[in-house]
């Protein structure tokens, strides 16, 4: 049967019946855009989410120990250090709000007690000068590293490197200044001065270090160190509670979960919607067969065969069925970018090429699998029968 | 051989019931190649059923058919198809025309189901349509051409494959008689060439273009000679 022949009549016939056309597409229409809505969001959801993780950077396990006034810091660091197959840098991270002074200018910033890997735990680049070493920390030096807001408050165009700022009265030597962080909490992590955690003592009235950050070489790394971890402090206290570890990957496992969940709840209702679509073809076919008997028994008289007959009527319901098809993805994609508009601030969210195909390609399979029954059942009829019926 | 064998062939409509019809009561002839057979008879006398199982699309009720000495009864659904595509011409009594498609995609559409290519048989279709006058109307639907014109639409589409056997039912009944006898004589043209050709009118004069006339009355051969007319050469 000739491919093109048959495409144009199925064009043909659904032009004829415009309206009953697109009734019949609008069980495609609504699945398909539903498929692409749902999937086109979930994907955008995980864009976001992994964009937001790795803001804060991936693999992280982060350590508290808040029970008592103990220094667990020695402790802690020793058992990051022997483990370096697992472990890639380790800091402190305690904070604390203190003025930060340079000559008459002054701004509240979050002083942060970390090592001299605090930057690579905390996904920070430099973007003057260097982190201070571990000679630095070793030495408890009076020396820090600022972030953005801080140093556009203090020195504006000048280079602060070199240049001491006060904080509670004592002096500090910058040696970094941090590249911006740009998230979306105002600057919060950009109005920050790191300092070697052993100043400790020498700024804070209760000098504990109570919270770490671990990065971990890779994800299954996080799992070992956190075993390690819960190990530890096991040990250290004889029992399993007073202290917190935790890891992004344990709430990406969940987060991960609840979008499988998710996707297949509205994959489940829109496969319903398209299942129904496919029932709707496939009675406008048998409809169809039933007003064009004629036509077919005219056919068959003329030389069309079964095989020839069957692959009209799926062509033709095909065809319906695609149409339906890229309305419904034109609809999903007008969807994505509304509901991505709502949902997500600054991400532009339109369907994949893969999935535009892939239900282009799955609507046409759809119409014609539910396009069988119909064509078969005229491509067996017999000529002189078909020719009676008027 | 002869190209067409018909045994005592049956055909009862509605078997058994209050408006039982027989509209064939034991029918046995033989038509060669190369004949040009009449069949000749009123109305409701049982040509069309005739021809319709001579042209493969209904089966009679008993008897036997032999086409090229092949029982029609033992082909399969694929086998008929592929005769009717590539061994019989058949112009419909009542045109059947596919009325969504043009006159030209009409003619196209047997060798369409011969899987020939698109510029070869758009220009075979042209041509047939233009034997039978209709160049001029190759872009109009069915339902935009008078009776006449759809019925030479109908022939056109039934030579235009070149079949070796012809099989047409009143294929002039809506045309006027010039028109007709083009036809007649476009019908001669062929079976000189090789055509068998099989032709159903209730017209006589139509009758004498065929060598050989068939009588049938109430389903049966009432007589079954040469034509008269014909072979004076008359017309
Ligand atoms: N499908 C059918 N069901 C019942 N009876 C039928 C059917 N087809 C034909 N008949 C009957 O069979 C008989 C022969 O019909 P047929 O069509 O062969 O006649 P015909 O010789 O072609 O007549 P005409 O010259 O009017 O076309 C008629 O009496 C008709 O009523
Ligand atoms: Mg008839």
């Amino acid at each position: 049967m000739n491919i093109g022949q048959a495409f144009s009549m199925a064009i043909k016939s659904i032009r004829n019946n415009k309206a009953r056309s697109i009734l019949t597409m609008l069980g495609i229409i609504i699945g398909v855009a539903a498929v692409i809505t749902l999937v086109t969001i979930i994907q955008g959801y995980q864009k976001e989410f992994i964009r937001q993780v790795s803001d804060m950077g991936t693999n992280v396990v982060q350590v508290s120990y808040y029970y008592d006034q103990r220094d667990v810091s020695r402790g802690i660091t020793e058992k990051a250090r022997s483990m370096p197959e697992y472990v890639q840098a380790m800091t402190p991270n305690q904070s604390n709000w203190y003025t930060v002074k340079l000559r008459d200018k002054s701004r509240d910033s979050r002083i942060i007690f970390g090592s001299e890997q605090y930057d690579i735990c905390t996904n920070y680049n430099i973007e003057k000068g260097s982190m201070f070493t571990y000679n630095n920390v070793l030495n408890a030096d009076r020396v820090c590293v600022i972030g953005q807001a801080l140093k556009n408050e203090l020195f504006n165009f000048e280079n602060p490197i070199g240049k001491t700022v006060h904080i509670q009265g004592e002096k500090f030597r910058v040696v970094g200044v941090l590249e911006e962080k740009n998230m979306q909490w105002g600057d919060y992590y950009d109005n920050i001065c790191i300092v070697p955690y052993t100043n400790n003592r020498l700024l804070m009235k209760n000098p504990s270090v109570s919270e770490y950050v671990i990065q971990a070489v890779d994800g299954e790394a996080t799992k070992a160190i956190i075993t390690e971890m819960e190990n530890y402090f096991k040990q250290l206290l004889g029992r399993d509670w007073g202290y917190w570890i935790y890891s992004e990957n344990q709430f990406m496992e969940f987060y991960n979960e609840q979008i499988a969940l998710m996707s297949l709840i509205g994959g489940g209702i829109a496969g319903i919607s398209l299942v129904v679509g496919g029932i709707g073809i496939m009675n406008i076919m048998l409809v169809s067969v039933t007003e064009r008997t004629r036509e077919i028994g005219i056919r068959k008289s003329i030389g069309a065969r079964r095989f020839d007959i069957i692959s009209q009527f799926l062509i033709e319901s095909g065809t319906l069925s695609l149409c339906g098809g890229l309305l419904g993805i034109l609809l999903g994609a007008l969807l994505s970018l509304i509901f991505g508009r709502l949902i997500f601030k600054d991400l532009v969210l339109l369907p994949s090429l893969f999935i535009v195909v892939g239900a282009a390609g799955f609507s046409i399979v759809l119409g014609m699998f539910f396009g069988f029954y119909p064509a078969n059942r005229a491509s067996k009829l017999n000529p002189i029968d078909a020719l009676r019926v008027e | 051989m002869p190209l067409i064998e018909i045994h005592n062939l049956y055909k009862v409509y509605n078997p058994g019931e209050e408006n039982e019809v027989r509209a064939l009561a034991g029918v046995s002839t033989q038509i060669e190649r190369g004949e040009f057979v009449a069949v000749l008879g009123t109305s409701g006398s049982g040509k069309s059923t005739m021809m319709n199982i001579l042209g493969c699309l209904d089966t009679p009720s008993h008897g036997t058919y032999r086409l090229g000495g092949t029982p029609v009864e033992q082909l399969s659904d694929n086998q008929l198809s592929k005769i009717r595509s590539l061994a019989i011409g058949f112009i419909f009594q009542g045109y059947n025309l596919i009325k969504d498609l043009t006159a030209l995609e009409n003619v196209e559409l047997p060798l369409v189901y011969r899987n020939m290519g698109r510029a070869k048989r758009r220009r075979i279709a042209t041509e047939a349509l233009q034997r039978v006058g209709l160049g001029d109307r190759l872009q109009h639907l069915p339902s935009e051409m008078s009776g006449g014109q759809q019925q030479r639409v109908a022939i056109a589409r039934a030579i235009s494959t070149a079949p070796p056997i012809l099989m047409a039912d009143e294929p002039t009944g809506n045309l006027d008689s010039r028109s007709s006898r083009e036809i007649m004589e476009l019908l001669r043209a062929l079976n000189r060439q090789g055509t068998t050709i099989i032709l159903i009118t209730h017209d006589r004069e139509l009758a004498g273009y065929a060598a050989r006339t068939i009588e049938l009355r109430d389903g049966r051969i009432i007589s079954d000679q040469p034509t008269v007319l014909a072979k004076e050469g008359a017309v």
